[in-house]
């Protein structure tokens, strides 16, 4: 498929992890030797509870679990309990061994609502290692994998990376079962699909890709699903992870792949036709594939009124701009063209860098770095220790730095502008990647001027226009053009008249209201 | 293949963008505090026929530290340097050695040709001034009554230096103004005239330094070729400005017979169309002007609200306008014999074919060129008021 042409390529299989013995081998008959068994590949365990007990008193039977993945109060009460009173119809017949069947079993006495049916010991570590406790039952060849898993986790919180005015205040959390759930309260047609994969050779994390029948396109589901099998890593511990080895272009500085902590951002996208990858552990979800407008756009920006959103999308454009090209264009014009700025202002900067030992270009790297340097260190730190940060950064750094004469003030200026722009940009990923592109940009104004900017914004286009998510081109709506698409990127198309959905496939009709 | 693809793409992108830093070159880079950044320039003819170029510099430290709260006060905020040569760029080159930051043009705004210069001819200082890359063909040109350097030195009140000074005036538009540019177009021009307004330094106030005062535009200058021939007073340079469209400030005053007192008008737009005819062999001009007034002064006892009255002041503001006009044209065309109107372009777009036998004698027709004057005021507004203000009701006439 041509489409798809710059997928990843395949990595060469490493050697084969040593799995514990004997995973493959069926349940035996013999309930001990598969406990043996079990509790070999389980030795060294203290979390693996195995409690052992008698089926209506004469039946030997086993309860496999990890300590606190399984919820124990519903242990006792629907499964113990039920099976370890003597109940009237094993006394009754001739040999309880011969008459305890499974199936009646099941159907009878386990009060469990989720039961799965195990074969082999594989299956069996799978289960309990999600958390499922396993019942293994003295003369049955399968055991039961009882859905009772339950485990501390996080209650649903506003999400913080991408706080809203207006709009539900959601967002995902650690566990993909809650996360599922919440798509599914709100996407409560059959069609929203969701596919499980299962990830990393020695944690098993559960990654699932969502879509919407009938909107998603074949060819993304069944693309990402293979560039998904094609992970081999020992862990996955966020998306990131999955982000960084499905993205079509690794090396490029922008990002293919946006990451959301919002459901609605997550269900907008389904229903535009895009699909949703979901791992567990992560409250972090992957929407592919994705324009480059898409990462500069905010949630809230259709869930405002659509003259103010329209306002606010073009302000984030123009700040877009400042926070790739004010330093370089602040540099270019103080050592290149002078006479581009009123004699006045030319004056009174003149007068402020009369002292300054370096040259712009220095000048200017010198703070952004320092600048970039804040910034992280405000990340990182505690939020105590972050107003620290912050006054170290604007007094001393700023105010001392001017006072003594190494660096002029409209440059702490272009510095905080180019700051504060690169905050406008909504979604982290797009913006630090601007804020990477700015450095070469500066190198470029430093060296060349104007036409060095020129020549970088060029570079950075076709660049652009060349990139694609998920074969998907990066600057869809645009490259290629499509009208009623563009007008929804240039201004916000108010409801009523957003009609189509994205293309971002081949089809013809693409109504989303009729 | 012994070089990888990759490897050999890492190379190609390498080659191209050291290409891109060599050939493109820093080669212009200059830091801020390396230039000096002239502000006006003017020229001189000193003795044996040199060019003497003074220079106005801007001294960034003094000047921005208004703000920063510094030092500031009692030091200059511009430096005048000169240097002499036998063209400009002789000069120039001079000038440079005595200066340690280059010298950058591109924010020069005005000129100012000492009249000695101008009456030798302005023509290759100008060319020089277009032809060099950081110059402004945008920048004011004057001439200066004296020497051009006497009013570069000058140290203004309340401006920064006496270049913006000048700049302010030209741009105020009340005389006559000419960028370095225009000059040069109205030069290229059928008539090969041009007028430069005229500057002189501004007696300064009792008690004050000599060099504490201001250049002012005064007059206008006259140029035939690029030679200065003549000048023209204000009144007069109102009556031209008039003529060529070029207009944009004006206040007449116009009494009104049979009354006492005096009405004030201001213009708010006009507009000026010279049409040539050629009838039984002769030549004719005809220029028509329409202008918009409001009132500004009513001495009179007239109430404006009257449709008569304001037809009479009317008819009174255009005799005071003929009259500008037709002295500018007795002075110019009768005396001075330059077409400084314009009139042998009008002739020469409308006559394209006529024009070039007419051109040969166009210096001897000229002078006697018969010019219809055709003007029409139209009154707006009366102002805030009707009546006359401070006058009782009853003597008020309708």
């Amino acid at each position: 498929m041509r489409f798809f042409q710059r997928g990843k390529k395949g990595r060469p299989s490493q050697p084969a992890v040593t799995k514990p013995s004997g995973t493959q081998d069926a349940l035996a008959v013999n309930m001990n030797d598969n406990l043996q068994k079990i509790q070999n590949i389980y030795r060294d365990c203290i979390d693996v509870i195995f409690r052992s007990f008698k089926i209506g008193g004469h039946t030997s039977a086993v309860l496999i679990y990890i300590n606190g993945l399984a919820n124990m109060e519903e242990m006792n009460e629907n499964v113990l309990r039920p099976l370890m009173e003597k109940n009237s119809d094993s006394r009754q017949g001739a040999s309880p061994t011969e008459q305890l069947n499974a199936t009646s079993l099941l159907e009878q006495q386990l009060t469990v609502a989720k039961v799965n049916k195990v074969q082999t010991i594989g299956e069996c570590v799978q289960y309990i290692a999600a958390g499922s406790p396993v019942l293994l039952i003295d003369g049955q060849s399968e055991g039961f994998a009882l859905g009772l898993s339950e485990w501390e986790k996080r209650p649903i919180e506003e999400p913080i990376a991408e706080s809203v005015i207006r709009g539900p205040r959601e967002g995902f959390i650690e566990s993909l079962e809650t996360n599922l759930s919440l798509l599914r309260r709100r996407i409560r047609s059959p069609l929203l699909k969701t596919k499980s994969v299962t990830l990393g050779k020695y944690i098993k994390t559960q990654v699932v890709i969502c879509y919407m029948e009938g909107i998603t396109p074949e060819a993304f589901v069944t693309e990402a699903e293979k560039r998904l099998q094609r992970i081999e890593l020992d862990g996955v511990l966020e998306s990131g992870y999955i982000e960084e080895l499905i993205e079509d272009h690794p090396y490029s500085p922008f990002p293919q792949v946006l990451n959301t902590e919002r459901p609605d951002v997550a269900i907008a996208n389904l229903l535009e036709g895009r699909i949703v990858i979901m791992q567990d552990g992560s409250p972090f979800v992957l929407v592919m594939p994705v324009s480059f407008y898409s990462l500069i756009q905010s949630s809230e920006d259709y869930y405002q009124r659509a003259l103010i959103s329209a306002l606010i999308r073009w302000l984030r454009y123009l700040f877009l701009l400042i926070s790739l090209l004010l330093p370089s264009a602040y540099i270019a014009i103080l050592t290149f063209h002078q006479e581009m700025i009123p004699t006045t202002l030319l004056l009174t900067v003149a007068a402020s860098r009369e002292r300054i030992p370096f040259p712009a270009l220095v000048e200017a790297l010198i703070m952004e770095v320092v600048f970039e340097a804040l910034r992280e260190a405000g990340v990182r730190l505690p939020k105590q220790t972050g107003a620290a940060v912050s006054i170290v950064g604007a007094l001393v750094i700023g105010q001392a730095a001017v006072q003594a004469g190494l660096v002029s003030a409209p440059m702490i200026m272009i510095v905080a502008l180019t700051g504060i722009a690169s905050f406008t940009i909504p979604r982290f990923t797009a913006g630090i990647a601007l804020r990477m592109l700015r450095f070469p940009m500066m190198f470029l104004a430093g060296s060349l001027g104007l036409l060095g900017i020129m020549l970088g914004l060029l570079l950075i286009l076709i660049h652009m226009a060349s990139l694609r998510s998920l074969g998907v081109p990066y600057l869809n709506a645009h490259v290629p053009n499509m009208e009623h698409q563009a007008k929804d990127v240039l201004t916000r198309t108010p409801w009523w008249k957003l009609n189509a959905r994205p293309r971002i496939n081949e089809r013809r009709r693409n109504n989303r209201q009729s | 293949m012994a070089i990888g693809k990759k490897v050999r793409r890492a190379l190609v992108f390498l080659l191209v963008s050291i290409n891109v830093v060599i050939l493109g070159g820093c080669w212009d880079r200059e830091e801020i505090n390396d230039i000096a950044i002239v502000l006006g320039i003017g020229i001189d003819r000193v003795k044996n026929g040199n060019i003497r170029l003074t220079v106005e510099i801007a001294v960034p430290r003094v000047i921005g530290s208004g703000q920063m709260g510094g030092t500031g006060g009692d030091k200059e905020e511009t430096i005048i340097r000169s240097g002499t040569g036998v063209t400009i760029a002789d000069a120039i080159a001079q000038l440079q050695e005595r200066l340690p930051r280059r010298l950058f043009w591109g924010h020069m705004k005005i000129v100012i040709f000492g009249e000695q210069a101008a009456k030798v001819g302005i023509r290759e200082h100008l060319d020089f001034l277009i032809r060099h890359p950081q110059t402004r063909t945008r920048c004011n040109v004057f001439v200066g009554k004296g020497s051009a350097k006497s009013m570069l030195e000058l140290i203004p009140p309340i401006e920064q230096s006496a270049s913006e000074v000048l700049r302010e005036m030209a741009e105020s538009r009340t005389l006559m103004r000419k960028t370095a540019k225009e000059t040069l177009q109205t030069l290229n021009s059928e008539a090969e005239t041009v007028l430069l307004p005229m500057v002189k330094v501004l007696p300064p106030p009792k008690g004050k330094k000599e060099i504490e005062t201001i250049p002012f535009i005064y007059s206008t200058a006259v140029f035939k070729k690029d030679r200065m021939i003549g000048q023209i007073d204000d009144y007069i340079t109102r009556g031209v400005l008039w003529i060529r469209d070029e207009i944009k400030l004006a206040h007449v005053t116009a009494r009104v017979p049979g009354e006492r007192g005096n009405i004030t008008s201001r213009m708010i737009r006009a507009h000026t169309d010279i049409t040539p005819k050629h009838e039984k062999g002769r030549w004719k001009i005809i220029v028509n002007v329409t202008s918009e007034h409001d009132i500004i002064l009513n001495g009179t006892k007239l109430d404006l609200l009257s449709e008569r009255n304001i037809q009479r002041i009317e008819t009174e503001l255009e005799k005071d306008i003929k009259r500008r006009m037709r002295s500018a044209l007795d002075q110019l065309q009768k005396d001075m014999k330059v077409d400084v109107f314009g009139f042998a372009d009008a002739i020469h777009k409308k006559y394209p074919s006529r024009w070039r036998h007419l051109k040969k004698r166009w210096n001897d027709v000229f002078p006697d060129l018969p010019v219809e004057l055709n003007i029409t005021v139209k009154v707006r507004r009366p102002g805030m008021n009707f009546p006359p203000q401070g006058v009782p009701e009853q003597e008020v006439k309708e």
